[in-house]
């Protein structure tokens, strides 16, 4: 079945998609986006895992292995959209390159017990003295 | 996803099977949970949306040209093709014999991932 597919195949294809998931993370602003990216890298780490093992005799090691990396890829996603919700929940918003609160902000945070947030002022100011009023 | 189907090509049956029970069921289901739960990002007004675009690519293409080339390159080695047989005997043998401790350490990642993303998501007056 495989006599025509060889192993420098899966390797290009896995390097393919590597780099997919590079171009992902690297240009994306949003987190979710970069989280899709992060597990497309794990994913052609884990096509080269199991090419090797494969080709390599039929040993168990690499497909243990590719257990393990999709394990870590759960708790991965678990956590990181654990803390993406959690931005969300003080930022309102969860772009990456959205400007982090300085020390001005503080000054406000005084006198702003419930803010509304308006998503076109987050580059000028951030919000996050909201989540602290709410109930 | 249609990596599963690679897995299946590649004699890895319960590699693939785990794979598709844990992105369907988890990673798929959790981040749609989380596009719906955090709205407007759709409709975020970025004059300069594509400004890391060309590095991004640059650096890449870079990277992966250097791989393709030490891909294209080296000499495998491959060995006798295996027949395609039932996998989970020996997976299972394995994960309680020479891989108990990586197993055991496993579930107790798995679990203070689940405890931690209770506490980080998790919003209550703190004053």
């Amino acid at each position: 079945m495989l006599g025509t597919i060889g192993l420098k195949s899966f390797l290009l294809l896995s390097l393919m998609i590597f780099s997919l998931g590079m171009v992902c993370v690297l240009t994306r602003r949003n987190a979710i986006g970069i989280l899709m990216g992060v597990e497309l890298i794990l994913n052609s780490a884990n096509i080269n895992y199991l090419a090797f093992a494969f080709y390599g005799g039929g040993h168990y090691d690499g497909q243990i292995f590719t257990i393990f990396v999709i394990m870590l890829a759960a708790a991965e996603a678990v956590i990181g959209l654990a803390v993406v919700l959690a931005i969300y929940q003080n930022f309102k918003t969860i772009d990456v390159d959205a400007p982090k609160p300085s020390a001005a902000d503080n000054d406000v945070e005084s006198d702003c017990p419930r803010r509304v947030p308006s998503r076109e002022r987050t580059a000028g100011r951030s919000f996050y003295c909201l989540s602290r009023a709410r109930e | 996803m249609g990596v599963v189907g690679l897995y299946i090509l590649l004699a890895a049956d319960f590699v693939a099977m785990v794979q598709l029970l844990v992105y369907v069921g988890g990673i798929l289901v959790l981040t749609i949970f989380a596009v719906m739960l955090t709205q407007g990002i759709a409709d975020v007004t970025v004059s300069n949306r594509a400004v890391g675009l060309a590095p991004a690519l640059g650096i890449v293409a870079i990277a992966s040209g250097v791989m393709a080339y030490a891909i294209e390159r080296t000499h495998w080695h491959v060995a006798a093709a295996v027949t395609p047989s039932p996998t989970t005997y020996g997976i299972g043998n394995a994960f309680l014999g020479d891989y108990v401790l990586p197993f055991e350490v496993a579930s107790l990642v798995l679990l203070a991932a689940l405890i931690g993303a209770i506490v980080i998501s998790r919003h209550e007056a703190r004053e």
